[in-house]
């Protein structure tokens, strides 16, 4: 009989592979999408934007771009409790859906929830102590590589602590 | 080995306890950024919850706050600290809850799969009140637990970049450069035919998942293959959670394929 259960689950999974992937509507149903799990990990193959950010001090000059996430190094313990780790996926994840929202014309994505959590991300997670500092200025960019440039989104300058 | 319901559905309730300690004391560690002075601040997040459904909004809305939040996480953590202890599932219901409630502070998710194989089991066991829905619990962890391998595996098989090596080279590129895996793993999982072996590899054991339940013996060896194919990702990929989140659910998979094989 599991022969048959098993050969019954392998069809059952290929058809549900071949539907159309639908991501839940709505933004309420969104908070609870883990009750919908789809199971296509891996599937985008294209890696998302980096967050990048630049400052200026008072009356001067951006500086140059520089990534606003270093990566932390794995360490053995990572395997059984990795919060630094699982926190930079977060932080991508955050950065992903910023980008998903500003290909969607419908709205003002700066006027959005994620734009404000990831001008929060760049405050509290990549800027010094020096360029927090009352009057400093940022910006930030998503940037999608070397040959895709021209398309990287550029935010509007911020003053930190206006968030 | 053999496995009474009631034994397997322990062993469940053991590992996603397990899974979700481990869990609570990551987001312990980085409760400063779920602050006012954090990133998710309540006072960014809060417009968000006008938009669950009703019968959601005021249980969440009273626990998400961050004072109530860290309340909520050291609850967690000692409840589910007794679950792994009894193996017990009746707190199950409460886990539930807070699983949940996590996931809506992080507008649906904190770590994406770990979170929805957490809920799925936590959502099982609460319904584990008899013999048969125990045995109907465990049917659909192990169901779920199948597709979540085989639908990954088949979504893979159709993509080209996947077949060649090319996709899982990128993958293990990004988790170097961004996500502070070692450089050795570039040399050894990436160079000349490797890359596209292993690729093979893992849509194979991925789509050819369901055969475990054809019986117990070639459930164990699949099962094996999992908790290696699991490690790895951790240490490649960092994804310590997905480990936990699904060896939690391999018991029920087992007892399902001990069940289906006795009664051949």
């Amino acid at each position: 009989m599991g022969i048959w259960i098993a050969a019954g689950l392998l069809i059952a999974c290929l058809v549900l592979a071949r539907l159309p992937r639908r991501d839940v509507q709505g933004r309420g149903l969104a908070l609870l999408r883990t009750l919908f799990p789809s199971w296509r990990f891996f599937e985008e193959i294209e890696a998302g934007p980096s967050l990048q950010v630049a400052t200026a001090a008072v009356g001067e000059p951006f500086g140059a771009w520089r990534d606003a996430q270093p990566a932390s190094p794995r360490t053995a313990a990572a395997l059984l409790v990795n919060a630094r780790g699982n926190l930079e996926l977060a932080y991508q994840s955050l950065v992903d859906q910023l980008a998903s929202e500003l290909d969607d014309a419908a709205q003002d994505p700066t006027a959005s929830i994620t734009y404000a959590l990831v001008q929060r991300l760049i405050e509290v997670e990549c800027l010094s102590v020096a360029e927090c500092a009352p009057g400093q200025r940022y910006r930030f960019r998503l940037h999608a590589g070397v040959a895709n440039e021209d398309g990287d989104f550029v935010s509007a300058e911020h003053v930190v602590g206006a968030t | 080995m053999s496995w009474s319901e009631h034994d397997a559905l322990a062993w469940v309730a053991r590992g996603v306890a397990l899974a979700l300690v481990l869990q609570t004391v990551e987001l312990w560690q980085l409760r400063a950024l779920f602050s006012e002075r954090g990133v998710w601040r309540w006072s960014i997040l809060r417009a968000e919850h006008a938009t669950l459904p009703a019968l959601l909004r005021w249980p969440f809305g009273f626990v998400l706050p961050y004072q109530p939040f860290l309340a909520l996480l050291a609850v967690r953590a000692a409840l589910a600290t007794w679950m792994l202890i009894s193996g017990s599932p009746a707190l199950a219901p409460v886990l539930l809850f807070t699983q949940l409630a996590i996931c809506v502070r992080f507008r649906g998710a904190f770590n994406g799969g770990s979170d929805y194989m957490s809920v799925l089991v936590l959502l099982a066991l609460s319904f584990a009140q008899t013999p048969l829905l125990t045995r109907a619990a465990l049917a659909y962890v192990a169901v779920q637990t199948t597709l979540s391998y085989s639908i990954a595996g088949f979504a893979k098989l159709k993509s080209a970049a996947w077949r060649d090596g090319r996709a899982l080279r990128s993958f293990v590129e990004l988790a170097v450069e961004r996500h502070g895996a070692p450089r050795w793993l570039l040399d050894r999982l990436t160079t000349g035919r490797r890359s596209q072996l292993l690729a093979l590899g893992v849509i194979a054991f991925e789509c050819s998942f369901p055969l475990a339940w054809s019986d117990p013996r070639v459930c164990a060896a699949y099962l094996a293959l999992g908790l290696g194919f699991h490690l790895a990702n951790s240490v490649v990929f960092g994804l310590n959670r997905f480990f936990f989140a699904w060896a939690a659910a391999y018991p029920a998979v087992f007892f399902c394929s001990q069940l289906l094989g006795s009664s051949a």
